[in-house]
C-alpha cells in the first residue's frame, strides 16, 4: 500500500512538472513587448452573436473584429466604415447606403447589402429574442428609430425608409446590433454559430483567433478589412484577460498588462501617477421611486430625499472613480446634435441640489401632510462593491434628514425582478444609453413604459415627449427644447427621480499605448490602439 | 467485501439523486430569472422561456433534465456565455480546478507528514512547538492571505512564478496557487499526524518492537508510520474535495478560470443549468470521495474488512 501511495505521489509530481517545463518553452514574451497589447477585463463576453448579444464586453470584441455602415470618429461623429457614403433625402426620411466594393469577409467572400438586410430581418426576428429588436422592429406598433423598411436594391445599395425622421439614426449604424451578416455562413452554422472562433465570419479590421470563454480572448489584424492598409501602425495584436483586483495591478507593475481599471479602494494609492486616466461613461446612476409607496407618491418627502444627498461628496469621498455629479437624468458628453452641441449645455443643471436644510424641511412638511411622524423606506441595491458603497452613503444622507431606511441587497437579476414586481421603495438604479439622443434616457419615464418602475405618471411629461416625437420632430432643436423642458418637470418639478452619478471609470494605462475612444452611447473603441516604441 | 461496495454505490447513487432533486426545487424557488432584463418584451421572454423549455411543468423538466444528463448532456447557459453546452464549460475549468486540488493536496500531505513526524518524535522539545506554531498559522489565516503574500514576494518582486494564470504556462502558473491552497491542509495534517504519532509511539506493542530491540527508524516506518497513517487517509478523503470546492478566492486573486468561480457568477447570473451542474459536481466529488475512504479503511486496515464480512 505504502509504495502504491508513495508511486502514486511521485507520479504526480513528474506530470506536474512536466506540464510546468513544457509550458516555460512556449512562453511568450510579455504583453508589452513588439505590438502586442493587453488589457485587463473584470466582465466575460456573454455572446459574440451579434443579434442577441448585450453586454458591454461582448460589444467591445464585436466592434473589434466586425464592423458596420458606419462607426463612431473620436468625438462621437458617425463616419464612413463599411458604407463608403450615403444619400439622405430632404425630408430626413430615406437612406441610401453605398457599400465598399472593397468590403470583404475575412474568407474573402464578398460583403453586400443582403448581409445587412438578412442581420436586421434576423435581429427583429421573434424567434431571435434580441434585446435590441426595438430599435428597427418595423412589424412592432412602434420601434426607436421610426424605421419602416430596408431593401438591398443591388449588391452595393442598401436603402432604408423611415417613417419620422431619426436625427441618430447614422450613429446607431456603429452600433454592434445593426452589424451585417453573412446568411450562407450563419446558416449553416445554425446553432453553432458565433459560439467559438471557427463558427464565425469577420468583416472589422480585427479577427479573433482566440477565445478561451472566461479566460481570455485574442485578435489579430484582418487583412480583407477595406481600411487595412490605414491600421498598419496600428497594434498587430491585442488580447484581453480576464482578471480583477490586486493581482491584476500588480500585473499591471510587472510590465505583462497594458490596461486595468482600479477600483475605488486603490484609486488613492496612484493619485496623480502619470499613467493614471479617467474616462466618463454613459451610465446613469440614480435612485428609483416607487409612486406606489404611499409615502413616495407625496412630492414633499421627495424633494426631502434630493436635498439630503451631497452627490458631489458621494464622488469625491465614497466612489473616487471619476464618477461625476448628475445635472439631470441625461449624462454629459454622450449626446451630440447636429452642431456638435451636447445636450446638458443646453438642459442645464436641473437636479434639486444639496440643501441639508431644507430637506429637514421638506420632510416634516411632507409628514404633515401625510398625518405621520417617521417614514421607513427600504433601499434596494445589488451586491457590487460600488452599489453597497453608494447605497450606504445614500441611506445614511436619508437618516439624517429624518427618514428610517432599511437595507436590501440582492443580485443585479433579483434586484430587477422586484423592481419589475411592484417590490421595492427607494432603488438604486441605472441606466446605459443606446443610442446618442437624450430619448434614450427620456422614454423611460413616460406613463406605461415598461423600465418605468416606480409608476410615474405625468400628462405635462408625456405631452412633451409625444410632442418631441411628433410635431417637433423634424426640428432637432425644438425637440431638444422639448426634451429639456421634460426632463426639468421629471427631476425637478415632480422630483419623479433622483439622479446621483454618471459613472466614471479610473484605470491605469500604459503610457505608450494610445487610441482607446470612449463613447458614452454606443461602444468604447479599441480597434485604434497604437503602441509606441 | 463485493456485497459491501455495492451497496456504498447504491446509496451513493440515490444520494446524487436526492441532492439532483433538492437542486431542482432551489432553482425553482430562487428570485429572478435567467431572461430579467430590462430591454426584452414580455413576448420575447415567453418565446426564451419556450425555447429553453422553461415553460415546462417542474416534474417534465425534472425528468427531462435527468434523462439529458445521463447521456452527459447538462443543457446550454443561458446568460454567462449565451447558448455553450454546460458540460464542456464546466470540463475545462473542472480539470484546472482538479489539478490545482490534487497538487495542493501533494504539497499539503507531504509537508503535514513531516511535520506531525517531526513534532511527535521530538514531543515537548522546541521542534514540536515550532511545528505546532505553523500548524496554527496555516489552520487560522485565510488562504488568501497567503496568495497575497506570495502573489507579491514570490511572483511580483522576485518575478519567479507568473502573477496571474496563463494557458500558456500552465503548470507554472499553478505552483503559488497551489502553495497557498496547501497550507490549510498541512496544517490539519500535521496536527492529525502528531497526536496519532504520539498515540501509537505510547503503545504497548511499539513498547513490545522496541524491547526486542529493533533500530529507530524500523520502529518509526514499520510499525508507528503505518498504523498513525490509517486515521489520516479518512480525513485526506474530505481534505481534498474541500480544496476542490473551496479554492474560489484563490482562483480570484491569480485570475484562474476554475469551477469555484463558475459557481458563483452562475448563481448571481440566475443561470440555472450552470448552477446546477457546478452544485452536482460538487456533490458528485463528495459522495465519490466518502466512497473511497469507505473503502480504502477496508483495505488499509484487514480488522475492519474482517469485521463487515464477518458480520454479513
Amino acid at each position: 500500500m505504502k509504495k502504491l501511495l508513495v508511486s502514486a505521489v511521485a507520479l504526480a509530481m513528474l506530470a506536474g512538472c512536466s506540464s510546468g517545463g513544457a509550458a516555460s518553452t512556449a512562453n511568450t514574451s510579455g504583453g508589452t513587448a513588439g505590438k502586442s497589447v493587453t488589457i485587463a477585463t473584470d466582465t466575460d463576453i456573454l455572446s459574440m452573436n451579434s443579434s442577441t448579444s448585450t453586454d458591454g464586453t461582448s460589444f467591445i470584441a464585436l466592434t473589434m473584429c466586425e464592423a458596420g455602415l458606419t462607426q463612431l470618429d473620436e468625438k462621437n461623429v458617425p463616419v464612413s466604415d463599411l458604407a463608403e457614403s450615403w444619400d439622405v433625402s430632404s425630408d430626413g426620411l430615406e437612406y441610401t447606403f453605398h457599400i465598399r466594393k472593397d468590403a470583404k469577409w475575412s474568407d474573402g467572400t464578398a460583403l453586400t447589402a443582403n448581409d445587412f438586410v438578412y442581420a436586421w430581418n434576423r435581429l427583429i426576428d421573434p424567434e431571435t429574442a434580441s434585446d435590441y429588436a426595438f430599435l428597427i422592429d418595423k412589424n412592432a406598433e412602434s420601434n426607436t428609430t421610426n424605421i419602416k423598411d430596408w431593401t438591398a436594391e443591388d449588391d452595393q445599395t442598401f436603402k432604408v425608409t423611415l417613417s419620422k425622421p431619426c436625427d441618430f439614426f447614422l450613429s446607431l449604424c456603429a452600433f454592434p446590433s445593426l452589424f451585417p451578416l453573412n446568411e450562407k455562413f450563419v446558416e449553416e452554422q445554425g446553432d453553432q454559430y458565433a459560439l467559438t472562433t471557427d463558427n464565425m465570419l469577420y468583416c472589422g479590421p480585427y479577427t479573433l483567433t482566440e477565445w478561451t470563454p472566461s479566460t481570455s480572448w485574442k485578435f489579430v489584424k484582418n487583412d480583407q478589412y477595406w481600411d487595412a492598409a490605414s491600421y498598419a501602425e496600428n497594434v498587430d495584436e491585442a488580447n484581453w484577460i480576464l482578471v480583477q483586483g490586486q493581482s491584476a495591478i500588480l500585473d499591471y507593475q510587472a510590465g505583462n498588462i497594458d490596461y486595468v481599471k482600479l477600483t475605488s479602494e486603490v484609486i488613492d494609492d496612484y493619485a496623480g501617477k502619470e499613467d493614471v486616466v479617467t474616462s466618463l461613461t454613459g451610465y446613469s446612476w440614480y435612485l428609483s421611486l416607487n409612486f406606489h409607496n404611499e409615502a413616495l407618491a407625496n412630492n414633499n418627502i421627495r424633494k426631502a430625499i434630493a436635498y439630503a444627498i451631497n452627490t458631489d461628496e458621494l464622488c469625491t469621498s465614497v466612489l473616487k472613480d471619476g464618477s461625476t455629479p448628475l445635472e439631470g437624468i441625461v449624462t454629459k458628453s454622450t449626446t451630440a446634435n447636429a452642431d456638435g452641441k451636447d445636450f446638458r449645455s443646453i438642459s442645464g443643471t436641473v437636479v434639486p441640489g444639496y440643501d441639508e436644510a431644507k430637506a429637514k424641511e421638506a420632510f416634516e412638511a411632507g409628514c404633515k401632510e401625510l398625518g405621520v411622524d417617521s417614514v421607513t423606506l427600504e433601499v434596494l441595491y445589488e451586491d457590487a462593491d460600488v452599489s453597497k458603497n453608494c447605497a450606504a452613503y445614500v441611506m445614511n444622507a436619508l437618516e439624517k434628514a429624518g427618514f428610517t431606511t432599511e437595507a436590501k441587497c440582492e443580485p443585479k437579476k433579483s434586484r430587477l425582478q422586484d423592481m419589475q414586481n411592484d417590490n421595492y421603495d427607494v432603488a438604486l438604479h441605472r441606466w446605459g444609453p443606446d443610442y446618442a439622443d437624450p430619448q434614450t434616457y427620456m422614454d423611460l419615464f413616460v406613463t406605461g413604459a415598461s423600465n418605468n418602475y416606480g409608476h410615474y405618471e405625468s400628462e405635462k411629461y408625456d405631452s412633451l415627449i409625444e410632442k418631441a416625437l411628433t410635431t417637433d420632430a423634424t426640428d432637432s432643436t425644438k425637440r431638444w427644447e422639448d426634451f429639456a423642458e421634460a426632463e426639468k418637470v421629471l427631476v425637478n418639478e415632480d422630483t419623479a427621480i433622483i439622479p446621483l452619478y454618471q459613472a466614471g471609470n479610473t484605470a491605469l494605462q500604459n503610457t505608450k499605448l494610445t487610441g482607446i475612444q470612449y463613447h458614452g452611447a454606443g461602444v468604447d473603441s479599441y480597434r485604434h490602439m497604437k503602441l509606441a516604441a | 467485501m463485493k456485497k459491501y461496495i455495492g451497496k456504498r454505490l447504491l446509496i451513493s447513487l440515490a444520494t446524487l439523486l436526492v441532492i439532483l432533486l433538492v437542486l431542482f426545487v432551489m432553482m425553482d424557488l430562487m428570485p429572478g430569472s435567467p431572461f430579467n432584463d430590462e430591454k426584452l418584451t414580455e413576448a420575447q421572454k415567453a418565446l426564451l422561456y419556450a425555447k429553453y423549455g422553461l415553460d415546462q411543468p417542474f416534474l417534465t423538466r425534472f425528468i427531462t433534465y435527468l434523462k439529458n444528463m445521463l447521456t452527459g448532456d447538462f443543457g446550454v447557459s443561458y446568460a454567462i456565455n449565451k447558448d455553450f453546452s454546460v458540460s464542456s464549460m464546466i470540463s475545462s475549468r473542472l480539470w484546472i480546478s482538479v489539478k490545482l486540488g490534487f497538487m495542493a493536496m501533494i504539497i499539503g500531505t507531504i509537508l503535514g507528514l513531516i511535520l506531525g513526524i517531526l513534532a511527535a518524535l521530538n514531543h515537548n522539545t522546541w521542534i514540536d512547538t515550532l511545528c505546532s506554531t505553523i500548524s496554527v498559522v496555516g489552520v487560522s489565516v485565510p488562504s488568501y492571505v497567503f496568495a497575497l503574500l506570495l502573489c507579491y514576494f514570490i511572483a511580483y518582486k522576485l518575478g519567479l512564478f507568473p502573477i496571474l494564470y496563463n494557458a500558456a504556462q500552465q503548470g507554472k502558473s499553478l505552483v503559488l496557487p497551489a502553495i497557498a491552497l496547501s497550507f490549510s491542509p498541512t496544517a490539519n495534517i500535521a496536527r492529525f499526524t502528531r497526536s496519532e504519532m504520539l498515540d501509537v509511539l505510547n503503545s504497548d506493542y511499539i513498547l513490545l518492537v522496541k524491547s526486542k530491540g529493533l533500530k529507530d527508524y524500523k520502529v518509526i516506518l514499520k510499525h508507528a508510520m503505518r498504523n498513525s497513517l490509517i486515521p489520516i487517509v479518512t480525513i485526506m478523503g474530505p481534505i481534498l474535495v474541500g480544496l476542490l470546492t473551496g479554492s474560489s478566492v484563490v482562483e480570484k486573486v491569480f485570475g484562474i478560470p476554475g469551477l469555484g468561480t463558475l459557481l458563483i457568477t452562475a448563481i448571481q447570473s440566475n443561470d440555472y443549468n450552470v448552477t446546477i451542474a457546478c452544485a452536482f459536481v460538487y456533490s458528485l466529488m463528495y459522495i465519490v470521495a466518502i466512497f473511497v475512504v469507505d473503502v480504502l479503511y477496508g483495505v488499509i486496515d484487514p480488522r475492519i474488512r474482517v469485521a463487515k464480512e464477518g458480520g454479513k
